[in-house]
């Protein structure tokens, strides 16, 4: 065997290596990014509900009260902050933070005829 | 050369089996670690069916609940699709397909006297029938068993209506005590009275003289005259009024310039009776009222306390006369004394209270009442409030509370532009409101104009 012959059988060695290490990181790395991905898909859900409940709550209590001028409320475990400001129409809106999400609601009430009417109530940043 | 050529081949096999070596040393984690990958790849995939499933149960939950409230109750259910749409199915521990088991719990919510939700239970909280907390949760077998869960909060407010009461026949319908209806809008309720001015010398009809132009009627000068101790029983002072004629027709004295009585609430005076038993005369106070009955006891001052609309009536006018009948039973000859005839309880002009009872409001089912809103002119001596009534029974019993959650007269709900009606007495299929009309001297009176109850259909 010549000198230039020493170490050949290493050189697969080294590709199959490299080629296994490549795969299981990236099946790693799919692995990891897939749990933030549901982690954070859960979280927002959490979020979403919550601030839903939480301006639904405030849609009850300022049918009963209309000087309510909203609370603080823990939902989930999330701290969530409602406001109603405004008058005729009236703006309430409604926030809870996730981890480091936020997520915001916003809706217009108006009082007519003894009715309470809601309008844009939808997702707000 | 011999010795190196047989080295040589040695070494080749020895890389072999290094190689060989470190394969299998590096390549048994590396395996492992993709497989766990691939492994946790699978597992998040179960979860994000997990997810979508508690998705999938949270919306058909809202979906149900925007159809009706009425679809919602206690316990514990999944939601499901049947006749198209979504539905409630009770089940006690969920619906389990063999991987996912998925679960909504529906729990009561207790709110405070402030209107906060408080734990279950609280001290002095009240069940609200308008809010649920939802527990919804799935779980699922994995190489160990997972659950995600999260709590959120349904309300009804998307179904409320309102039942306004604001003209002359809506308020005509209900019951009035020292209120009555005008006609300045469309219908208005204010108190009775309205006396251009109150009376001269207080509320006294007769004590040692007759007051407020009050006179003997021309037609019972021979019936009444005004006597001293001398002449006959006097209860206090020199002089009183004795009825002589009693024994025969009606006898009245007279309110001649028609001053002020509206704005008492009640008519009191001395009495005596010469009988030897008990008797019995009626009085009214206008010509349309039927008589109130009186029993005296056989000579002795006897005070009579009895309401203004007893002797009044309830037409809301001032007393034209003050007259008294003998009853069937009553003895001839008998001879009645007076003394100390006076109104009380008021300040003269508009009654200082009236109250206002509605009518019978139907919802069509057992809902809940959320708030209770009026229009009205008060002045600054001048107050107007509310208390409200629920039950079951179009015939009641009719139990009004305040928003104290109590049934005392100064609990009221007194905002103009709403108030929430108490929780602990909401709910019901039928409604009455209590107006309590009031002013501080009876010079003035508030005029209700219009109320709305904000109910859920």
């Amino acid at each position: 065997m010549s000198k230039k012959q020493s170490g050949q059988a290493l050189l697969p060695l080294l590709i199959v290596l490299v080629i296994s290490v490549s795969l299981a990181t990236l099946a790693i790395e799919m692995s990891i990014s897939s749990i933030l991905i549901d982690r954070t898909f859960l979280n927002s859900l959490v979020g979403y509900y919550s601030v839903e409940s939480v301006l639904e709550n405030a849609f009850i209590r300022w049918l009963r009260d209309p000087g309510y001028e909203g609370e603080t409320i823990e939902v989930n475990g999330l701290d969530c902050q409602s406001t109603v400001t405004g008058t005729s129409p009236w703006l309430f809106e409604a926030s809870c933070q996730a981890d480091i999400y936020v997520r915001k609601m916003s809706a217009q009430v108006s009082w007519v005829d003894g009715e309470m009417v809601i309008e844009d109530f939808a997702e707000s940043r | 050369m011999i010795n190196r050529k047989k080295g040589k081949k040695g070494i080749a096999l020895v890389e072999v089996l290094i190689a060989v070596g470190i394969l299998g040393v590096t390549l048994v984690p590396i395996f492992q670690l993709g497989i766990t990958g691939i492994e946790s790849s699978f597992f998040s995939a179960r979860e994000i069916k997990a997810e979508s499933l508690l998705l999938e149960q949270i919306e058909g939950l809202r979906s149900a609940r925007d159809r009706s409230w009425e679809e919602l109750q206690l316990g514990s259910f999944y939601v499901a699709v049947e006749n198209g749409v979504w539905s409630l199915v009770e089940a006690e521990t969920g619906f389990d397909d063999g991987i996912y088991t998925k679960q909504l719990q529906i729990e009561e919510v207790y709110r405070n006297i402030a209107d906060v939700i408080v734990s279950v239970g609280s001290s002095g909280s009240s069940v609200d029938a308008s809010t649920y907390r939802v527990v919804a949760t799935v779980s699922w077998r994995s190489l160990r068993d997972r659950t995600i869960s999260f709590e959120f909060y349904l309300t009804r407010f998307r179904e409320s209506s309102s039942w306004i009461q604001t003209t002359e026949a809506d308020f005509s319908a209900g019951d009035f005590q020292y209120t009555r209806t005008t006609l300045v809008g469309d219908g208005e309720i204010e108190l009775q009275g309205g006396c251009a001015e109150n009376p001269q010398d207080g509320p006294l009809l007769f004590d040692e003289l007759f007051y407020n132009t009050w006179v003997i009627h021309p037609s019972a000068f021979n019936d009444i005259r005004i006597v001293d101790e001398t002449e006959g029983e006097v209860y206090e002072g020199e002089y009183s009024l004795e009825l002589i004629s009693f024994g025969g027709a009606d006898t009245k004295f007279r309110n001649v310039s028609g001053v002020c009585t509206l704005g008492f609430t009640t008519f009191e005076f001395w009495v005596y009776s010469t009988a030897e038993i008990d008797q019995t005369f009626g009085l009214h106070g206008a010509w349309d009222q039927a008589f109130e009955p009186v029993t005296v006891p056989p000579q002795e001052w006897t005070f009579i306390s009895m309401p203004y609309s007893d002797v009044s009536g309830d037409d809301g006018d001032n007393l034209d006369f003050i007259f008294f009948k003998p009853f069937a039973d009553y003895l001839i000859g008998t001879i009645l004394y007076l003394d100390n005839v006076t109104l009380s309880g008021g300040a003269g002009g508009y009654f200082l209270e009236g109250t206002f009872e509605s009518a019978v409001f139907d919802a069509g089912r057992v809902t809940v009442f959320n708030r209770i809103s009026f229009t009205a002119q008060e002045l600054v001596s001048t107050s107007v409030g509310f208390q409200v009534a629920t039950s079951n029974n179009p015939d009641g019993p009719w139990l009004y509370y305040g928003p104290g959650g109590t049934t005392v007269s100064n609990d009221l709900y007194q905002a103009q532009t709403g108030e929430g009606i108490w929780l602990g007495n909401n709910a019901g299929r039928y409604l009455r409101f209590k107006a309590y009309l009031r002013s501080d001297d009876g010079q003035e009176t508030p005029i209700l104009e219009e109320v709305i109850v904000n109910y859920f259909l």
